[in-house]
């Protein structure tokens, strides 16, 4: 009788584990805020290890699937007032950027998902992976359990247009927190992200407040701080406008 | 030395079986030695201009770039479309730091109000799409004849290289890289390529100087000894001094170049004139009758002083080339020293120790019995000796007219001029200095604040100018850049007003896309930038010129708006390489003749027979600068060797003095002793000549000019000693050293 229940556990372990794409969806089960406001502190750091500080600040508002982002730099002072807007409806995303210096509100067409994120080694499409990984796009697989975290590969379907070819994510089990994803690209380790502190708000929403991505080419490296968080806090449309940016 | 000697001949099996032993723990060196001509196997680390360049590397990525061109139709979707994949292949190569042409650059312009930051070249190219992407590359200076050649029959792919990697490796890759996807030719200009091709002619060259050098001496040895072992025996000794020095070098970690690769034949040619003197002596006294044991010891005994003191002076030559601050001239001489001290020691311990395991000779030949050689040598005793003082006077005067020449010696270090006219590196190098304005790179650093609009316009200004002069093809840096900008921003060419201006059009460019296209111009945090100056190919001399002017250009434009300007780059480093060529020339002759002459006042006994024992070898290293500066032949990197080595090898003429000192002593007047020394050795003098001279010719087949005009050089150099050595010298030892009582070191 003891043998049939050890036979029953060892038979029934295999789906008690989580599947790669389970694991990755559970991540993507998480609260979101439907607004985010906050500030940004950017360090840059360069391989000889020379800092460079830049202060942001940023409001992002989900309704339906209209996406809306206000970045307003702070810091350093010769770029103090320099806004970018971007608005995502649909598939579409408007862009617009101010320079104080010239006093004008200028639209930018072109891609820039690839592009780097205000500077850093994050680039936009990193940033939005924060957010949601959209797992339908991947093929993922479940490579290992380390202790207290599920280490799971997701590489870009067929057809997914995407920066790299495979990346492996470090998600810890209670929350299903990433705190690492590894970026490769050309068979190489391109970039690492680690989230090395992650604070819980309005008593669910999970959000890294440091983070850092290392690019492991250029040596180069960025440490972003976010604080002064207010989540869920109504912010209204006047926000995104180009009369905002400009003030 | 002599009771060595002795010992090898009595218990011959140990010296043997340490000499194999000790080749095989060397020798298995050898497959460490590797190849490496880089810039920097040039460039001693601690000058001050390297750490600039070294500092620029670690900055900015790259401090070198190196372009190739593609011939095909750049203006078609075809030819984009392989453009691009050529591009995306190279960027993959190890050692490609960064890539720059038409498929991955941006276009920044404004269309319909909007500010468009895209690929220049879109996913897929349409025909229709090529006389827009055109007009905007023509209408920019960051790109125009820059990246494309204006007919459009040429694409530019600017490569920056990690400059320490394997040349010839990199350079393969690259080209394998691109003539996988570009179907027209593929010109591939730059530091690689030369350096990869230097590396390939070595390794081609190097058996063939070996086995021809090999030859060369062997059938000058038969001629000599017309036997057998008479060739082998020397040929043994010097292998061996061969894989020791070599072994050695693979161990030591040393790394073979253009300069050291004719090491092998410099041991070969040197090393092998100990055993033929040695043998000389053997087969006389065999040939007189005495036996096996007795000749040995009489030959190492008779001959061990004159090939004691010329292996020490060939040795103290050439590691006086070890005070070189060039790395490359460093380990050279230190191994070709090694190596000849180890074909000394061969010499008196193998060669010795062979021997008496052979049976004798059936035939016994005498080297030394007159011929037509000696009896030539016996007819140039008296007439030296009745013109004494007439050759002196004329020795003189050849000495001031040859240093006279000496002064017209230009220095050269372009790599461009080591090849042949249709060597594809030259071939592509000269493509792109027509097509492109330049195949050469100077980098020019600005420090400051880069924020100020005044230092960018005086930037510009400079550039500017500098495009004017007509070696210089372009000049691009973070002022090119942020008008480009600016002109999408505002619709005109210009710089924004402010410092804040500046930094909020940096900030749009690094939003834009790729934050490492702006360090490749600009430090992060605004405090450095670079100026790359693309410039034609040149000869050292008008390079030098060049920069001069170009810091002249850039004290009178840049410096008044900047904390510092300064100008670095391979072909910088090359100017301050020359620079040292010319100081170590100095230091390593000087140091080079005073050794020889103290090896030899040291082993004769006498300061002043040291004195006269060294001027054949200064009157042919005047005549060699002399030659030089009137054939127009430069010094270079190869030809700067040509004087110590020629000390290391012209010491053969020792061998006269001993035997003119040794007659002295026995009770001969001057003129008997000169006309015996004469008649004995001097054909000894001839054949050793003849020897180390034909070996120097194998490298008159090198794939390189310098290499081939060091050859001509050296057989100057070995003709004029040797003819020195039977005129000059007799003539000098017969005006100021007429008596010699002193005890003469007794044949060490």
């Amino acid at each position: 009788m003891r043998r049939f229940w050890v036979w029953v556990l060892l038979l029934a372990a295999p789906a008690l584990a989580l599947s790669g794409e389970e694991v990755l969806k559970q991540v993507e089960a998480r609260p979101r805020p439907k607004t985010f406001h906050g500030k940004l502190a950017m360090e840059l750091i360069n391989k000889q290890g020379k800092r460079l500080t830049r202060e942001l600040e940023i409001w992002t508002k989900r309704e339906g699937s209209v996406e809306k982002m206000l970045i307003k730099f702070l810091a350093p002072p010769d770029v103090r007032g320099t806004a970018f807007l971007a608005i995502r409806k649909g598939g579409r995303e408007e862009m617009k950027l101010y320079l104080p210096a010239l006093k004008k509100v200028r639209r930018i067409a072109g891609g820039q998902k690839k592009g780097s994120f205000m500077g850093s080694d994050f680039s936009y499409d990193d940033i939005s992976k924060l957010g949601s990984l959209k797992s339908e796009n991947y093929q993922s697989k479940l490579l290992r359990e380390e202790g207290a975290f599920y280490v799971v590969e997701a590489t870009p379907k067929p057809g997914v247009e995407s920066a790299y070819e495979r990346l492996v994510l470090w998600v810890e089990k209670p929350h299903f927190d990433v705190v690492k994803i590894e970026f490769y690209r050309k068979g190489a380790l391109y970039k690492v992200m680690t989230l090395d502190e992650i604070q819980t708000y309005a008593g669910k929403y999970r959000i890294p407040t440091r983070l850092v991505m290392e690019n492991k080419k250029t040596r180069h490296k960025t440490v972003l701080l976010q604080r002064e968080l207010e989540l869920d806090h109504p912010i209204p449309d006047s926000v995104f406008t180009e009369r905002f940016m400009k003030r | 030395m002599e009771s060595l000697s002795r010992f090898a001949t009595r218990r011959p099996w140990p010296v043997i079986l340490l000499f194999v032993a000790l080749t095989l723990v060397l020798g298995s060196g050898l497959g460490r030695l590797t190849f490496d001509n880089s810039p920097e196997s040039l460039v001693p680390p601690e000058l001050p201009a390297y750490r600039l360049f070294d500092e620029v590397r670690e900055t900015f990525g790259s401090a070198d770039v190196a372009i190739a061109a593609l011939e095909g139709e750049v203006w078609s979707p075809e030819g984009l479309a392989s453009l691009r994949a050529a591009t995306e292949a190279v960027a993959e190569v190890e050692g490609v730091l960064g890539v720059t042409s038409l498929a991955n650059a941006q276009r920044m312009e404004e269309v319909d109000g909007d500010l468009v930051i895209e690929d220049l070249l879109p996913e897929r190219i349409a025909p229709s799409d090529i006389p827009q992407i055109r007009a905007y590359v023509d209408g920019h200076p960051l790109y125009a004849h820059r990246l494309v050649s204006p007919d459009g029959r040429y694409a530019a792919v600017i490569l920056e290289l990690d400059t320490s990697q394997d040349m010839r490796r990199l350079n393969q890759a690259l080209y394998q890289a691109f003539k996988t996807h570009w179907q027209g030719p593929v010109y591939l200009s730059g530091t690689p390529a030369l350096s990869g091709y230097i590396l390939e002619t070595i390794q081609r060259d190097l058996p063939i100087q070996m086995t021809l050098a090999a030859l060369i001496l062997g059938l000058i040895l038969y001629l000599n000894f017309r036997s057998t072992r008479g060739v082998l025996l020397p040929l043994l000794t010097v292998a061996v001094a061969l894989l020791w020095s070599l072994g050695l070098g693979g161990w030591l970690g040393f790394k073979l170049g253009m300069i050291s690769s004719i090491l092998p034949v410099v041991v070969l040619a040197v090393g092998s004139s100990f055993t033929l003197h040695v043998l000389n002596r053997f087969y006389h006294e065999l040939a007189a009758g005495k036996g096996r044991a007795e000749a040995i010891l009489l030959a190492v005994r008779e001959t061990g002083l004159g090939v004691l003191v010329s292996a020490l002076a060939a040795g103290a030559g050439l590691a006086a080339l070890y005070s070189s601050s060039i790395p490359q001239i460093k380990f050279f001489g230190l191994l070709a020293a090694f190596g000849v001290l180890v074909a000394f020691l061969a010499a008196s311990l193998l060669t010795p120790a062979v021997l008496s395991l052979l049976k004798n000779p059936r035939r016994l030949p005498d080297p030394e019995r007159p011929d037509r050689v000696s009896r030539a040598m016996q007819k140039l005793a008296p007439l030296v000796a009745a013109h004494r003082h007439r050759v002196l006077s004329l020795a003189a005067a050849f000495l001031l007219v040859m240093l006279f020449l000496a002064t017209r010696v230009q220095v050269e270090t372009s790599f461009l001029a080591y090849f042949p006219k249709d060597a594809p590196p030259r071939v592509a190098t000269e493509l792109v200095d027509r097509v492109f304005g330049g195949s050469d790179t100077l980098t020019v650093v600005v420090e400051g604040n880069l924020k100020d609009p005044a230092l960018l316009q005086a930037i510009y200004r400079f550039e500017q100018e500098a495009k004017a002069l007509p070696e210089v093809g372009s000049a691009i840096s973070i002022a090119d850049v942020i008008r480009e900008i600016h002109r999408a921003l505002t619709g005109s060419y210009g710089f924004p007003s402010s410092e804040e201006g500046v930094a909020q059009e940096l900030l749009l460019y690094q939003l834009s896309g790729d934050p490492e296209a702006l360090t490749r111009f600009i430090t992060e945090d605004a405090s450095a930038a670079l100026i790359t100056v693309q410039v034609r190919s040149l000869p050292t001399g008008q390079m030098k010129s060049l920069t001069e002017d170009l810091k002249e250009l850039a004290k009178r434009t840049i410096a008044p708006f900047a904390d510092a300007v300064e100008f670095t780059g391979t072909t910088v480093l090359m100017l301050e390489v020359m620079r040292l060529i010319l100081h170590d020339q100095y230091v390593s002759l000087a140091l080079a003749l005073v050794l020889v002459a103290f090896f030899n006042a040291l082993l004769l006994r006498s300061l002043r027979v040291g004195a006269v024992s060294v001027l054949p070898l200064g009157l042919t290293i005047a005549g060699q600068f002399g030659l030089m500066g009137m054939l127009g032949i430069p010094l270079d990197t190869a030809t700067a060797l040509i004087a110590a080595i020629a000390i290391g090898v012209g010491d053969y003429s020792v061998h006269v003095i001993v035997r003119y000192l040794e007659e002295l002593k026995n009770g001969e007047d001057p003129g008997g002793a000169a006309r015996t020394s004469l008649y004995v050795s001097g054909r000894a003098v001839f054949f050793t000549a003849l020897a180390i001279g034909g070996g120097f010719m194998a490298l008159l087949f090198s794939g390189f000019a310098p290499i081939q005009t060091f050859a001509k050089l050296m057989g100057f150099s070995v003709g004029a000693t040797a003819l020195f050595a039977l005129t000059v010298l007799p003539a000098a030892l017969l005006v100021w050293v007429r008596r010699y009582r002193k005890e003469a070191g007794n044949h060490a």
